[in-house]
């Protein structure tokens, strides 16, 4: 029996496990839909939709001068430059990622949730005393495809 | 005679009391005078809702609607239907109790709206007839 911290985390984008990751967090909601009947006295309701999402935070480190890195390759997924500098209103289309939540638990594969998820938001702010890093926003399509956790 | 189903229970209902018949006159001198062509109420409607139900019980609705011809037939309504919640004098939201000789049509079809697997949100408007 073990709790797990930290440095049990694990972040995967696109099969590959990404380094620099400061930290993820997920969540899953399901709509509540309200079936309450006249003369009744309480509340009663049936689930509804289900919806998972989650963000993550990657510090932005390269192996060597414009080399890029995990970071880079996930905030590309959405952020994009012009296809044609003279076109203002034309980029690339934001593309969706696989994404592999992990807890190294010492087993094989480990427990994860996983899925193709949506880069909602992307925020990264350059300041004195903190590490450049990405703060990142996601939503699952649909359900993950796999969840172990 | 056809009955409007007593179940599913609405989750929300609008009833409209309806009116007298009658004629208001007006003098030149701003006199007003009112005659009442009727001893009975006409016109009453009620808007039943049903949020979140089961399709099956959606269904029901559906089979009522079709076995009274649309529109065109009258039935009697009542019970958890028009008194469901109400705490005042039973029937007084029925126009059948209240008035003799008065039922109920549609007085358009059904709205149905599906919004999630297993589960419809049903919208009926009837209408007070009397017969």
């Amino acid at each position: 029996m073990a709790y797990y911290s930290g440095p049990n985390g694990e972040l995967w984008i696109d099969g590959a496990v990404a380094g620099q990751v400061k930290d993820w967090r997920f969540t899953t909601t399901v709509a509540v839909m309200d079936t309450t009947a006249l003369g009744q006295t309480d509340g009663t309701s049936n689930y509804g939709l289900r919806n998972t999402a989650g963000t993550c935070t990657l510090f932005y480190w390269q192996d060597g001068a414009n080399t890029g890195g995990d970071c880079s390759t996930l905030i590309q997924h959405v952020v994009q430059g012009r296809t044609n500098v003279a076109v203002q209103g034309v980029a690339a289309a934001p593309r969706h990622v696989n994404l592999r939540l992990k807890v190294d638990d010492g087993s094989t594969n480990g427990r994860y949730i996983r899925g193709e998820v949506l880069i909602t938001a992307v925020n990264m702010a350059m300041s004195q005393g903190e590490i450049f890093s990405a703060n990142i926003a996601f939503q699952f399509i649909g359900a993950p495809v796999e969840a172990t956790l | 005679m056809s009955h409007f189903p007593r179940h599913p229970v609405p989750t929300g209902r609008t009833y409209t009391a309806g009116n007298y018949s009658s004629g208001t006159y007006r003098a030149q001198s701003g006199a007003e005078i009112r005659i009442l062509f009727g001893n009975k109420r006409l016109g009453s409607t009620v808007q039943l809702v049903y949020n979140n139900i089961p399709d099956a019980d959606a269904e029901v609705i559906l089979d009522h609607y079709n076995s009274v011809k649309g529109t065109f037939e009258s039935f009697e309504a009542g019970g958890a239907t028009l008194n469901a919640g109400w705490t005042a004098t039973t029937g007084a939201l029925n126009t059948t109790v209240m008035v003799t000789d008065t039922e109920w049509r549609y007085a358009q079809p059904p709205q149905l709206q599906s919004g999630y697997i297993g589960l419809s949100s049903v919208t009926v408007d009837l209408v007070a007839v009397t017969v």
